[in-house]
């Protein structure tokens, strides 16, 4: 772990040591799992939240960390992964219900804070991941040793960052090969990029020093996670051939169909089967 | 087991007595304040090629509406217009793609969308049964008119020809679409709509445990006495019920399995559409994603093309 990430790993996890609180979501509570909101801060006193989801069946069990994607909506985790895992889904700083104090814009977020490494938005946004996955391990009836986490970046870049991850699974990841992607006129949001090289070319060679501290690359040294699923486009195989190549652990590069039942049918079964446990119950199509 | 037939299946939403005269109130009410169209550059996100602006106009209830307009430079006009109308939980898109392509493009950031939302935000989840058992001040009534009158706005904006307007959108955009080329028959020249949402919606809750729909069985779970008086304000609000004033060529595409917004109500509402210049496209094995990925991008492109005859860049 570089100087950069390691005061931000030391703040983070102290944070993960304030108050936790922990209340009763009978909105979001069905048949197989209670739900539960969980509010605590973040690195800076910075007041966060989070959906926490407990089995109703007998545990211990496997604990997943739903990294937040990018957006400013968090997603109340899917109905199968809320029956099989303790699943929390943090809305990390600027993302709804933990914006009282900051709201991310999109597009905006990707380079705020650029060029500077301590001013980029990103480092504390990573901070709140990795308070949280130590939230997440303070639950009872879990299994730690079987930790997952999944998303994007972000849960790639978490699992770099923390000891003990059992499996991940991750792709679509925003700050891979970063220079090549971004040639001619990608969508948004690598388009923001190019909004900000544009608009500040004498600043893009501080961005992108600070940018490579969330290459996958160069963080893949740091994923030690038993068993890995990377999820790439076709025209994206060689990249993840060659970042889970990279990787110490079991890992494997899945080229999504594009089909969107069947690449979640696959990333779920990958995931349930790393982890050692039964896939939730299919709900869709139910005749 | 025997596979289903999901268009076979028969939504039962029901018309409502007074639908229409609920939503001729509503419009009334929606144009009795005036549009205040507001144009701002954006420098950061313009490109040599392509002029970004924040929008803002008033709508129902008098609330602030945020969008972004993207044009093509160096283009002579008049332009071709493309409304795009957003998802549920996703933010309206930055429309640079479709300025390169030609077009006067509108990207419409409804009421509890950032940017709109600093009076009416009930949230994600939230927004699909905010105020659902008091049918009148239901949270999609006035958003419904946001998505109109962002119409309005791009059809009114000089340079665009407003002969030449398209509506677009998947997931809520295809309910927003399938509302919009319905409330403005006649001005709307084309449409594409994938994975309409908020069609037969009490029936959507019972198909699947998928959000946003699920927010329905969350809300019934907790609050079991008001089923009748949510039923009763979705009908009021079912795009089921709007789609049949359609006149304009439009194409829609599902996912036969989408789990978010099952396919069943998407064969139904298509089924509803009026007019007879509409057409299909179904994706085996494809959820919410509805055929994008697989080549479904391009088909919507050249049947808008087709019609819209826009001059790319």
């Amino acid at each position: 772990m570089n100087e950069y990430w390691s005061a931000r790993v030391d703040a983070a996890r102290n944070a993960a040591k304030g108050d936790v609180s922990i209340e009763d979501l009978p909105i979001r509570t069905n048949e197989t799992s209670n739900a539960y909101s969980v509010r605590f801060n973040g690195v800076g006193d910075y007041p966060l939240y989070a959906y926490l989801h407990v089995p109703k069946s007998d545990g211990p069990h496997v604990p997943l960390f739903q990294a937040p994607g990018y957006g400013s909506v968090v997603a109340v985790p899917p109905y199968e992964r809320r029956a099989a895992y303790v699943v929390l889904a943090l809305c990390h700083r600027g993302q709804r219900l933990s914006n009282s104090q900051y709201s991310a814009a999109y597009p905006g977020l990707l380079t705020d804070g650029l060029p500077g490494e301590d001013t980029y938005a990103w480092g504390d946004i990573v901070a709140d991941c990795i308070t949280a996955v130590q939230i997440l391990l303070q639950q009872p009836n879990i299994d730690a040793s079987r930790l997952a986490i999944s998303g994007g970046d972000l849960a790639l870049i978490t699992a770099a960052l923390t000891d003990g991850v059992h499996a991940l699974q991750s792709g679509g990841l925003m700050f891979a090969d970063i220079d090549e992607r971004i040639k001619g006129d990608p969508d948004y949001p690598l388009a923001e990029f190019n909004d900000f090289k544009r608009s500040y070319p004498d600043d893009w060679d501080e961005a992108r020093a600070t940018l490579a501290n969330y290459d996958p690359m160069a963080l893949s040294g740091g994923i030690n996670a038993n068993k890995v699923m990377l999820s790439a486009g076709a025209s994206e195989k060689g990249y993840y051939d060659g970042l889970a190549s990279a990787l110490s652990g079991e890992a494997t590069v899945r080229v999504n169909l594009s089909k969107g039942h069947l690449d979640h049918i696959a990333q779920e079964e990958w995931l349930a089967e790393a982890c050692g446990i039964e896939p939730g119950p299919a709900h869709y199509p139910r005749f | 087991m025997t596979r289903r037939d999901p268009s076979a299946w028969e939504s039962s939403v029901r018309r409502p007595d007074d639908f229409d005269e609920y939503w001729r109130q509503t419009e009334a009410a929606t144009l009795a304040v005036p549009l205040n169209p507001r144009l701002e550059p954006v420098p950061m996100r313009s490109t040599p090629d392509v002029e970004v602006f924040e929008a803002r106009y008033d709508s129902y209830g008098g609330l602030e509406i945020a969008g972004w307009y993207c044009r093509p430079r160096n283009v002579d006009g008049p332009l071709p217009g493309y409304l795009f109308v957003p998802g549920y939980v996703s933010e309206p898109k930055l429309p640079t793609d479709l300025a390169m392509m030609g077009y006067a493009a509108f990207s419409a950031a409804p009421r509890n969308k950032l940017r709109s939302n600093s009076v009416f935000n009930p949230g994600y989840p939230g927004l699909l049964v905010h105020n659902l058992d008091k049918r009148t001040e239901y949270g999609y009534r006035g958003f419904y008119m946001d998505a109109i009158r962002a119409f309005d706005f791009l059809s009114g904006l000089d340079e665009v020809d407003s002969s030449r307007i398209c509506v677009q959108g998947g997931s809520q955009g295809g309910a927003l679409t399938l509302l919009v080329s319905a409330l403005r028959a006649g001005q709307v020249a084309c449409a594409s709509a994938g994975a309409p949402y908020l069609c037969s919606m009490m029936d959507a809750a019972s198909l699947t445990r998928s959000y946003p729909y699920e927010e329905i069985n969350d809300y019934l779970r907790l609050y079991p006495e008001r089923e009748d008086a949510a039923r009763d304000t979705l009908d009021l609000h079912d795009i089921h019920n709007f789609v049949d004033k359609i006149e304009c060529p439009i194409i829609v595409n599902i996912g036969l399995m989408d789990d978010v917004c099952p396919p069943e109500t998407g064969f139904a509402v298509f089924d509803q559409i009026g007019g007879d210049d509409k057409k299909l496209y179904t994706y085996e094995d494809c959820a919410h994603d509805a055929g994008t990925g697989v080549g479904h991008d391009k088909i919507m492109h050249q049947f808008l093309a087709d019609h819209l005859k826009p001059v790319g860049l």
